[in-house]
């Protein structure tokens, strides 16, 4: 027995090795905020695999070592997947197959390594990284908050490739395994433990010790981890009886084929494989690889990934972030002018990031709804078992509402939210400007209103910014940050960084005429009215668009904004322009019938408890002929939506609203529920092609008008080949 | 209150505070502290105070909550104020939140704090055991009985008894005497008639409902909403009762002595849930930070009597305690705030304080205080109206005074508060 302490370090992985012979492997991504098992830049995939193979060489000839425990030193985050950008480089399926059998042999080698390996996870373990994890003899996690475990690959369009489809299977039951790839969502802790993934849940001061333990008593045969012998009457019929099987798995094929959903062939792909895998372990891992390295390389698979990655471009957007501006720091109170509809989801947001918020609404009435609002939030929660009592009664012991300016002055930011009328924007600045002693960022919340228009009068117009939550806030993943003519770069440093402490991904724009999301949101709403207009079937547009992938139809998502809402922005926006004189009459008629949408009750749909249908009086509301049209393609119905769509976000890159293609991208996908796997309107130009797209906008500007005419720039890329994109 | 070596001075910037509501009405499913993280948040963001000046909490309550019993440590953590301010109960039982008061005030003269938030909380409807039988919140009855009738029956009776419980039914320990039964002893003692004790029962409604009606309370009070719902804001303190008359007073039946008693629920205090919160600060921070001074602290006293001859009477020692210590006479006071614990007490507390013979007997002193001109006596009623939050009345009592103390010319104001336990406190606050 050696007594010193010995230390390897290779890349991402190393490890040291104690008096008594357990290695401890540390992972460990250097300059990274999560852990990946990534290369470093000079490393190809194939050489990551091998040096973690490396790894493995040296610890399996390494007489001495008794057990190995696998550990992080960063919280928060165990092993968060394989890098999925590294996935585009795959050119052919046999790439993605090799690479699957490589990690595949790794979890092998792991498993029936001589001295047992012990994981102690104290984060997030996804993907890959769960799928070495479960090679592991034993598993023990922290009990802090954020250990999550899953295999997230779908959520690229991909399965697992590291043996995880029988592995999992066999260490937690078919039917759970089944859940967790076609869902993606990750387990707590305390689910994981209770369905077998994990062995222990100790207190995270703990953790390694208790992993060393566990693992010297492994190695000394003095522990038996327990495993499901059984796994449930429906687990055991389904893997000792051939005819269950065959009926389980008919029925999740079935459930597939008729859900239409998203991730078609990855979800069909993880069924056979599983079912294979259940039948025989070795054949299960055989179809794994294949079907890996067939989904690594398809369009859809790639897209998810260039979006993911593009996503993650935005958010760590070197530009605005923290390090940019040191001046920026978090924010210790915030508040919000303007109560209900979007006052209280604010100041629930903040709530949740643990910022203090008082919100000013206009009236006693108003204060209670708002309060209520809040208060309805966390509850919720509560019952849902979301959030324990205590922890939600914490967060809403930081919000406060008044019907008056109280509370503003010590305010980091301040947050107007008062809806859509610049007259009423305008006197809420002027003021909370006049409030004595403030010295806070002032962001404008607004759907349409530039926040250049109401800075006119400001003291201070360097501190002034806008910001757009789309729809309902606890909805939108996405809040755009609007520039506005003076404001200044600590400032957009300072609300950069408050959108990511509010959990949302934030987009920086230029404020021109309304903000991007806005703009494209507005074309495509006001289309799906024209051609509601022109007599097509509200119930065709819906279905039309769900079926380019949008999570729900224009009239739905116009609902859930709010009819009076777009009604002002339309104004804000197109004025009195008689192309869309239609689209505005049909939104007047619908707002002064009080069909507002979903906080009205009733809109396009009408809500009643948890149901929705389309409202058929709104065909005689509007006039409509809905049988003029009969026959009318989907395809018709998507080119007249996307195109128009497609259009404003070319001409606000035209304009420089956004920066590049890039971030209209990520804001159409994150903020518009643009489908991810198309990648956003930027890269659907790319991939119908320039010429084509030029093409079809030019035909319907000829017969619909100029919204359709194509800005210069789509030309010049046509003429000269060029695409938005390079890769 | 100047300090004899350095003349610190402790000045009171604001105070504010819940309506007062019967206990089991409007805060009924609250704790206090609930109320306490009401009337706490909204004292800090209304003097916009940064938290990190605060460096304590100090309130009074006089029945905690067995979940909350430091109650001002979990209201604290929930306002705001920073995790490193210290926070503390005190218990003296009806002049706990003055207790509290001037602990705040003794930390800051002595220099361990430069700005501290004193204050009281106190929900009854938490402590089901003070309802007598048949005023309990009718759930909390319902759920404990045994059978279907035993379970529903309480919740037919809602609405049944408009009277709410009140304090004077509490026996005292040492004596086995209810504060009530001392006050039947004082009526007697100073002759007080049953029409002399409702009259001024009377007196106390009618001036509330002036107060409340000419917008009196309007900046003390925070517009106090209710969850689930939030519904409407409660704007007013529930118990003060506008159309009272001698014949609805006189129609009440005494409580104590059935035959020959005269005090009833009209002209006792009614307990009350509710909260109060005062921010002090040294009169140097307060100008450092540029705040406008409401009033200052110019002394204190308190005193403790014999519980079973003179209950009630010990307020008045403590008045003249702190008129000797503020160098003053009775004559300086501008406004008296006394808390009305029974209209026997009150009455039988001014007259002692006008009383030769008491001064003579109990003080040794040739002359008597003074007489108080009612004019300047609980201008905005008390708490027969009001109601008693046991442990925020004397909040209460010093924020009422010096918004209207704000308001006049006179230099001097005065609280003053009996207490169970034969104790009395008493406060001497004072202009620029």
């Amino acid at each position: 027995m050696t007594t010193k302490e010995r230390e390897h370090k290779t890349g991402s992985v190393s490890y040291t090795v104690d008096s008594d012979g357990v290695a401890t492997l540390l992972v460990n991504t250097p300059g990274s905020a999560v852990n990946r098992l990534r290369h470093e830049d000079y490393l190809t995939i194939d050489e990551l695999l091998d040096k973690i193979e490396k790894d493995l060489d040296m610890l399996e000839s390494d007489d001495e070592i008794r057990a190995v425990v696998i550990v992080n030193d960063k919280d928060g985050s165990f092993i968060n997947g394989a890098d999925a950008g590294e996935y585009v480089e795959f050119t052919l399926a046999d790439e993605g197959r090799s690479y699957s059998l490589k990690a595949q042999e790794i979890s092998e080698r792991i498993e029936a390594s001589r001295a047992p390996f012990v994981a102690a996870i104290n984060g997030a373990c996804l993907g890959v990284g769960l799928e070495l994890i479960i090679a592991c003899k034993y598993r023990i996690a922290s009990s802090e908050k954020g250990v999550s475990l899953g295999l997230n690959q779908i959520e690229t369009g991909l399965i697992p490739c590291a043996g995880g489809v029988p592995r999992l299977a066999r260490l937690v039951g078919t039917k759970e395994t089944l859940d967790m790839i076609l869902t993606g969502e990750p387990l707590e802790a305390e689910y994981a433990r209770q369905a077998g993934l994990l062995d222990e849940i100790v207190p995270p001061e703990l953790l390694r010790e208790i992993a060393r333990k566990r693992a010297l008593e492994l190695s000394a045969k003095e522990l038996k981890p327990k495993r499901f012998r059984f796994g449930g009457v429906a687990n055991a019929l389904i893997r000792e009886n051939p005819v269950s099987r065959k009926m389980f798995f008919d029925k999740a094929k079935k459930d597939i084929r008729e859900s239409g959903g998203l991730h078609l062939s990855a979800s069909r792909m993880a069924v056979e494989a599983l079912e294979i895998g259940v039948a025989s372990f070795n054949r299960g891992l055989h179809v794994e690889s294949v079907y890996f390295g067939e989904l690594a390389v398809t369009g859809y698979s790639r897209q998810l990934i260039r979006t993911a990655v593009a996503i993650d471009e935005v958010k760590n957007d070197g530009r605005f972030s923290k390090a940019a501006h040191k001046a920026a720091k978090k924010p210790s109170k915030i508040a919000v002018a303007g109560g209900e509809p979007f006052g209280p989801g604010i100041a629930c947001l903040a709530a949740e990031s643990g910022i203090r918020v008082r919100l000013k609404a206009k009236d006693d009435a108003s204060v209670g709804k708002s309060l209520r609002e809040c208060y309805a939030h966390f509850m919720e929660k509560v019952s849902g078992r979301e959030e324990h009592a205590v922890h939600a009664e914490r967060k809403l012991d930081l919000i406060s509402a008044a019907a008056d300016y109280s509370g503003f002055r010590r305010a980091d930011i301040i947050i107007e939210s008062a809806g859509e009328d610049p007259e009423v924007k305008r006197r809420i600045l002027k003021e909370v400007e006049a409030i004595p002693g403030g010295n806070f960022v002032y962001v404008s919340n607004s759907y349409a209103v530039p926040v250049s228009t109401i800075t006119g009068g400001s003291k201070n117009p360097g501190k002034i910014i806008g910001m757009r939550m789309s729809g309902s806030v606890s909805d939108s993943d996405l809040i755009e940050i609007s520039i506005g003519e003076g404001t200044l770069p600590e400032t957009v440093s300072e609300t950069f960084e408050l959108v990511k402490l509010l959990g949302r991904t934030p987009l920086v724009v230029k404020d021109k005429a309304g903000s991007y999301l806005t703009r494209v949101e507005l074309a495509y709403f006001t289309e799906a009215l024209q051609l509601l207009g022109e007599g097509v079937g509200a119930q065709d547009i819906e279905d039309a668009m769900v079926q380019f992938g949008f999570p729900e139809g224009p009239l739905s998502a116009m609902d859930d904004v709010g009819l009076d809402v777009i009604k002002q922005g339309a104004v804000a926006i197109y004025g009195h322009s008689p192309e869309c004189a239609k689209p505005r009459a049909m939104l007047d008629q619908m707002v002064s019938e009080g069909k507002t949408g979903v906080r009205s009750g009733t809109g396009f749909y009408r809500y009643h408890r948890d149901e929705k249908r389309l409202d058929r009086s709104v065909s005689r509301l509007l006039s409509l002929h809905e049988d003029d049209t009969n026959g009318i393609s989907q395809e018709y119905i998507q080119d007249r939506l996307i195109l128009a769509l497609v259009n404003e976000a070319m001409s606000c890159l035209e304009e420089e609203v956004v920066e590049s293609a890039r971030d209209g991208d990520v804001g159409a996908v994150l903020g518009l529920g643009f489908p991810a796997y198309r990648g956003g309107p930027f890269r659907y130009v790319d991939t119908v092609g320039t010429g084509d797209v030029l093409k079809k906008l030019h035909n319907l500007s000829v017969r619909y008008g100029t919204r359709y005419t194509p800005p210069l720039s789509l030309k010049n890329m046509a003429v000269g080949g060029s695409r938005f994109y390079e890769d | 209150m100047s300090h004899p070596e350095n003349r610190k001075r402790v000045a009171i910037i604001s105070g504010l505070r819940t309506p007062f509501a019967r206990s089991g009405t409007l805060y009924k499913d609250l704790t206090s502290l609930d109320l306490g993280k009401i009337a706490v948040t909204e004292l800090v963001n209304r003097t916009e105070i940064n938290p990190a000046d605060i460096g304590a909490l100090i309130l009074g309550n006089v029945m905690p909550s067995v979940r909350t019993p430091n109650v001002a440590r979990d209201v604290a953590l929930g306002s705001g104020i920073p995790d490193r301010a210290p926070a503390f109960t005190v218990s003296s039982s009806c002049a706990s939140s003055a207790q509290a008061f001037t602990n705040a005030v003794d930390s800051i003269l002595s220099g361990a704090a430069d700005a501290v938030i004193a204050g009281g909380v106190e929900c009854a409807s938490e402590n089901p055991y003070l309802f007598s039988a048949g005023r309990r919140p009718a759930g909390l009855e319902g759920a404990r009985g045994k059978n279907l009738i035993d379970k529903v029956s309480p919740l037919l009776r809602i609405g049944a008894s408009g009277q709410g419980p009140v304090l004077a039914v509490m026996p005292e320990r040492y004596t086995g005497l209810t504060t009530g039964e001392a006050a039947e002893k004082m009526a007697s003692e100073y002759k007080i008639s049953r029409a002399e004790q409702d009259g001024f029962a009377l007196r106390s409604h009618a001036f509330a409902a002036r107060a409340r009606n000419e917008g009196v309370f309007e900046d003390e009070i925070i517009h106090t909403f209710i969850p689930p719902n939030f519904k409407e804001a409660i704007l007013n303190d529930n118990s003060i009762i506008e159309d009272a008359s001698m014949d609805s007073l006189g129609a009440l039946p005494p409580l104590f002595d059935r035959e020959f008693g005269t005090v009833t629920t009209g002209n006792s205090a009614p307990l009350a849930d509710g909260a109060a919160a005062i921010l002090l600060m040294s009169e140097e921070k307060a100008k450092a930070l540029g705040y406008k001074s409401l009033a200052y602290v110019k002394s204190y006293g308190y005193s403790a009597a014999n519980p079973d001859g003179e209950l009630l009477a010990s307020s008045v020692y403590a008045v003249i305690k702190a008129l000797d210590r503020a160098g003053i006479s009775l004559g300086d006071i501008d406004l008296v705030e006394m808390h009305e614990a029974f209209s026997a007490q009150v009455i039988s507390n001014v007259k002692a304080l006008s009383s030769k013979s008491f001064a003579k007997e109990k003080l040794g002193r040739s002359q008597a205080a003074g007489e108080i001109d009612m004019e300047r006596f609980n201008v905005s009623g008390g708490s027969i109206a009001i109601g008693h939050a046991l442990g925020a009345t004397g909040a209460r009592l010093i924020t009422t005074l010096v918004y209207r103390m704000a308001k006049r010319k006179g230099q001097f104001g005065l609280v003053a508060l009996p207490a169970s336990g034969g104790l009395g406190a008493a406060i001497v606050l004072e202009k620029e």
